[in-house]
């Protein structure tokens, strides 16, 4: 694949990029830059301060705001992702000398798919080539746009996704509008969440591990299982993408003699508790190995794993959490009598936590995520409330804004949907554009639509445009692509399948008639007609002819098929008559079985090809008649009068029975006088019949009954007079025998 | 993907894919044309047919619409466009018609690629006139009917009408790819509230409605577009609008597909001697020029009403320079669009293809950059 330059990711401030992934880049914003600080909260002590996070409404200006930073970004050339092109002919540090021989670069787009062609050429237009050209200068150098390949893993992500999202499209119609009651949203969620999990673990990507986290805070903060609460959801969220303390941080302590005694214990239960691991925090107060004789030491013992164990949980957990909370208050006020100070210390602190305590939990936590989460969870579960937890803990924590995901989790739970969306756009558009979904479905965007003053497509519609385009630009997600763009307002996403639906190669039939089912679903009358045509091309290449017509009556095209048949003839008359497909041998033998424009229109090539099948067969009477009537034939066109001419002399020999009648000898002289008369198709006729004597000559074997074998030597305008000479002599022929 | 060498035997100065992006023509001055597959678009190119096409260098290429068979245009410095056909998938190639009405060298050939436009080619040399041939009969290639030729602008060329050699005059067309124009006053009027079915969707309408034929051509520093309109009850090609600002020589225009902006405006890019790539925006604006109304009068007779007699579809554009790029700090030579045109690509001397891609807001930023260059070792090794 590609090599990849040392700088190209270097200032990303977020580590690896990995090719093997080749996920979307974002459309949104600039990619590759860490989500730059805003001007309001470009210093590190300044707090994050979410534009939505007060009353006013999200305006267009907010989605500039990002914009800003890309322009910014645009003019520093090194921020820019690079990758070097496979082979590329440049030698390093040689652009100048490269430059000096006259030579540039230039590159086409495919015109589909996310690739293109670079090749070298020179600057010179008008020629001029007297520098040697080297061997790598004639090459070409197929480039991708960067990172819209999509790996065979990643489509696969993409593909579950879609099921998902068309599944859950089914429902919510099935349901009509979502009922807040019976929400059906979470189930879902939890599903793409698994889904987004189960790729980010196989394909090794950072980018999707981080839109994983994003992914995971927005739905903990919003799409929370109504098995548990939102509190809970959120401190499950920080303790999977952070999770503190760790297993090996435990086992250093709890497998120690006497765990109680070593310093780092009781820091261990705070955190614990303060990450609402309430079963751990209570069994390392169990397994502590405390030498506590006192019956209030003891007590408050038993109190404090007591609370921990009913910490109320689920569906209970709000009605329950006030009663719990008075429990810790009044367990910490017990806890002052304690006379042991290490333990009363450790113990008060504990009750400060589980009571949401705001000093002692800022004062041990470790980031804004921790604060935020604990606050939510002891303080006051009510949802309204987390983002003025938020506020509380981005003034001690700052966001690290240099970390996509942190900035997209900051979004989420200030309650800046948007600003979320953007950000995960930046990581991972195919995600960015089903969290919209998500958060469109539950009504969570209708503040942003509203104040839309500008001729722009709702939000999610747009990711889902990109995403569309990304899918319709990959080779096996067309279709899926497609189904993204039509649920899309407007027409912008129907444009877009218009304008790439011809453009898909029908490989086969089974990808035509899909094609042809959107075109018919969608009214694409046109589009369907180009595809038909472009497909019986197809077909005509690969020999198929009677495919080709097939498919041309499906759409009531008679002059392509007109002119196929025209063609058959033309390249029969040069070449001699070949086996027809099976369906054009059926079309040709049981005329009355084919459909009537068929049989209208490819009656000269059957009548042709009747005369030489009954030729063949030694049945040259009935041959006969099926050639008289096609030089009769008014609309012949000219070119092919003279070689059919030529065919009618083995008919005419006095070596054999007369094969004409009368009459039919006299309108067959009747036609080649009307011919003959009309200067253009004469000399058409004579042409092409040269042609098919020249044809003649060229080839070492002819068929035996191919007229061409006696007279190929003989001139185009001889072979004219000796048939015009031979049918007057079978007419007198023919006048001696009938007296 | 690795390089592949064509087997050419000197520079390549076009390559052309064909709709389905699965064949890949190439051009050089060995006047021959060579023609690639593949079986998948991830797949490496073969070679599938190489013939000789011209007498001289040949300076570009172009594919027609699928419906019209597998044909490819060629044109050169021998003063001729020539168009080949395959019946056999590109295996071999015919060559069909020769055009030679250029006066000079034979800079770009294009195939209109709007379905509803018939079988037209248009092109451009050092004459400096645009030329439009239409085959009027798909199934006859041997004859083109000459439906249109004008000097772009006369500015740049000698006063024998080619440009000097020395000036390394340069000469581009594209056609505009969407069948669509949705005029700001088609959609002026939209209820969003209204059944989807009441709306007058660019998708419903035919092709009849939607067909504006129009294509961009450059002569030297100048561009303009093309465009069909009603001149005395026909429809005839007209320069309408300047893209400008170019400071130098053009030395390739693309327009891009109006899908990715649902129709609301045309894109066109301009790559410029001047260093600069331009992404200039058209938007429609409603002129209902004057023109002759034929009424029925009484017993039959037709009258001239000039007084009622209005152009109601006749439009032009607001053109606008909506984004211009200069890192290539050196002459850009080749830009081009992907199928929706939402992504742009621009080549030049630095030895660079650097990408763009529209933004929400609509203007264009930088998607990344592929280097021609090498990796210098050390940073390899790093």
């Amino acid at each position: 694949m590609f090599s990849f330059t040392p700088t190209s990711r270097s200032d990303s401030g977020h580590s690896s990029f990995s090719p093997s992934f080749g996920g979307p880049r974002p459309i949104f914003s600039t990619f590759n830059e860490p989500v730059a600080p805003t001007k309001e909260n470009a210093s590190p002590t300044k707090a994050f301060v979410s534009p939505f996070a007060t009353e006013r409404s999200f305006t267009v200006e907010d989605v500039r705001d990002v914009y800003k930073d890309d322009e910014d970004v645009e003019d520093e050339e090194d921020d820019v992702f690079t990758y070097t092109l496979q082979d590329a002919p440049i030698a390093a540090g040689r652009l100048q000398d490269w430059r000096d021989r006259g030579r540039t670069l230039k590159f086409r787009l495919s015109p589909l798919h996310n690739n293109g062609i670079a090749w070298i050429d020179e600057r010179s237009v008008d020629g001029g080539g007297e520098v040697h050209v080297a061997p790598e200068e004639m090459r070409i150098f197929p480039a991708e746009i960067p990172d819209s390949a999509l790996s065979d893993e990643y489509i696969k992500f993409v593909k579950d996704a879609h099921e998902l999202y068309r599944a859950l499209s089914n429902a919510d119609q099935i349901d009509g509008a979502i009922d807040p009651s019976e929400n059906i949203l979470p189930k879902y969620a939890t599903t793409f969440l698994q889904i987004l999990d189960v790729a980010r673990r196989r394909i090794f990507d950072e980018r999707l591990s981080e839109a994983y986290v994003v992914c995971h805070c927005l739905f903990a903060a919003y799409f929370v299982d109504p098995t548990i609460t939102r509190a809970e959801a959120v401190m499950d969220w920080l303790n999977q993408s952070d999770p503190r303390p760790t297993t090996e941080e435990t086992s250093d302590i709890m497998t120690t003699a006497v765990p109680y005694n070593e310093p780092g214990f009781w820091e261990l239960v705070h955190k614990l508790a303060l990450r609402g691991l309430f079963l751990q925090c209570s069994n390392c107060l169990k397994e502590a190995n405390m030498l506590h004789s006192d019956s209030e030491s003891k007590k408050a013992l038993q109190t404090a794993t007591s609370i921990l164990e009913t910490a109320p949980k689920g569906t209970k957990a709000f009605e329950g959490h006030r009663q719990w909370r008075a429990h810790a208050i009044a367990f910490g006020e017990n806890c002052t009598k304690l006379s042991d100070t290490k333990l009363r210390k450790g113990l008060i602190t504990l009750a400060n936590i589980l009571r949401g305590d705001n000093d002692t939990i800022l004062a041990l936590s470790e980031s804004w995520q921790e604060v935020t989460a604990a606050l939510f969870l002891f303080h006051d579960p009510a949802p309204s409330r987390l983002s003025e937890y938020c506020q509380v803990a981005v003034a001690q924590f700052p966001v690290d804004f240099t970390i996509i995901s942190e900035a997209g989790c900051a979004a989420v739970i200030a309650g800046d949907i948007p600003k979320a969306l953007s950000v995960l756009e930046q990581l991972d558009v195919c995600v960015a554009a089903h969290i919209a979904d998500f958060c469109d479905r539950q009504r969570m965007l209708d503040d942003f639509y509203n104040i839309e003053t500008l001729d722009l497509p709702p939000f999610r519609d747009w990711l889902f445009m990109a995403h569309g385009i990304t899918c319709c630009a990959t080779p096996g997600t067309w279709f899926i692509g497609a189904t993204y763009l039509k649920d899309t307002e407007g027409t912008q996403g129907l444009s877009i399948i218009k304008e790439s639906i011809t453009h898909v190669y029908p490989d086969n039939e089974a990808t035509l008639t899909e094609l042809l089912g959107i075109c018919k679903e969608l009214q694409f009358d046109n589009e369907a007609r180009e595809i038909v045509i472009a497909w019986s091309k197809l077909q005509l290449s690969r020999n198929q002819v009677g495919s080709a017509i097939e498919w041309l009556d499906s759409i009531g095209n008679s002059f392509e098929i007109r002119a196929i048949t025209w063609q058959l003839l033309e390249s029969t008359l040069l070449n001699g008559l070949t086996l027809p497909d099976d369906i054009l041998q059926r079309f040709l033998v049981s005329p009355r079985l084919c459909p009537g424009m068929i049989r209208e229109l490819i009656a000269p090539y059957a009548t042709y090809f009747a005369f030489k099948n009954h030729l063949n067969e030694g049945d040259v009477v009935e041959a006969a008649q099926y050639l008289a009537s096609l030089l009769q034939f008014g609309f012949l066109p000219g070119r092919f009068f003279g070689p059919l001419l030529g065919e009618l002399l083995p008919l005419l020999s006095r070596s054999q029975p007369r094969t004409l009648p009368t009459n039919e000898l006299i309108a067959i002289m009747n036609s080649l006088y009307q011919w003959e008369k009309d200067p253009q198709k004469y000399n058409e006729g004579v042409q092409f019949l040269a042609k098919t004597l020249d044809a003649a000559r060229e080839v070492t074997e002819l068929a035996g009954d191919d007229w061409r074998v006696e007279y190929a030597n003989i001139p185009a305008k001889e072979v004219i007079k000796l048939v015009r000479s031979k049918l007057v002599s079978e007419v007198s022929r023919a006048y001696l025998e009938e007296l | 993907m690795n390089a592949l060498s064509t087997g050419h035997e000197d520079l390549i100065h076009d390559i052309a894919y064909d709709h389905y992006g699965r064949l890949l023509a190439t051009c050089s001055s060995d006047q021959y044309i060579k023609v690639f597959t593949r079986v998948s678009p991830t797949a490496d190119w073969t070679l599938l047919s190489s013939f000789k096409a011209h007498d001289a260098n040949i300076f570009s290429l172009s594919f027609a619409l699928p419906q019209y068979g597998l044909l490819l245009a060629s044109c050169s410095e021998d003063q001729t466009v020539r168009v080949h056909r395959s019946v056999d998938d590109g295996r071999t190639f015919v060559k069909v018609a020769t055009l030679s009405d250029s006066a000079g060298p034979v800079h770009q050939v294009a195939f209109a690629k709007f379905g509803g436009h018939g079988l037209k080619l248009a092109c451009i040399g050092t004459d400096g006139i645009v030329r439009i041939y239409h085959a009027a009969d798909p199934t006859d290639l041997r004859h083109w009917h000459l439906a249109f030729e004008k000097v772009v602008d006369k500015n740049g060329l000698l006063a024998s009408g080619v440009a000097a050699r020395d000036l390394q005059g340069d000469f581009a067309i594209d056609w505009c790819p969407s069948g669509t124009i949705r005029a700001p006053w088609f959609t002026s009027n939209l209820d969003t509230a209204m059944d989807d079915s009441d709306l007058p969707r660019v998708d419903r309408l035919t092709i009849e409605e939607l067909a504006v034929e129009q294509f961009v051509a450059s002569s030297m520093s100048k561009v303009f577009v093309f465009r069909k309109r009603l001149n005395g009850g026909l429809y005839e090609y007209e320069r309408t609008e300047e893209l400008p600002g170019h400071t130098d020589i053009v030395r390739d225009v693309a327009w891009a597909s109006n899908a990715g902006v649902g129709g609301r405006y045309e894109l066109i890019a301009t790559a410029c001697k001047d260093g600069w790539v331009r992404i200039f925006k058209l938007t429609t604006r409603r002129l209902g020029v004057p023109t002759t109304e034929y009424t029925n009068g009484a017993a039959g007779t037709v009258s001239v009403n000039e007084e009622k007699s209005v152009d109601y579809d006749d439009f032009a554009y607001d053109v606008e320079l909506l984004d211009q790029f200069d890192h290539h700090k050196s002459e850009v030579w080749k830009v081009s669009w992907n199928f929706a045109g939402t992504i742009l690509s621009s080549s030049g001397d630095d030895g660079r293809v650097r990408f763009w891609r529209e933004a929400y807001m609509g203007k264009f930023v930088g998607l990344g950059v592929a280097s021609a260059e090498q990796i210098p070792q050390d940073e390899v090794d790093d």
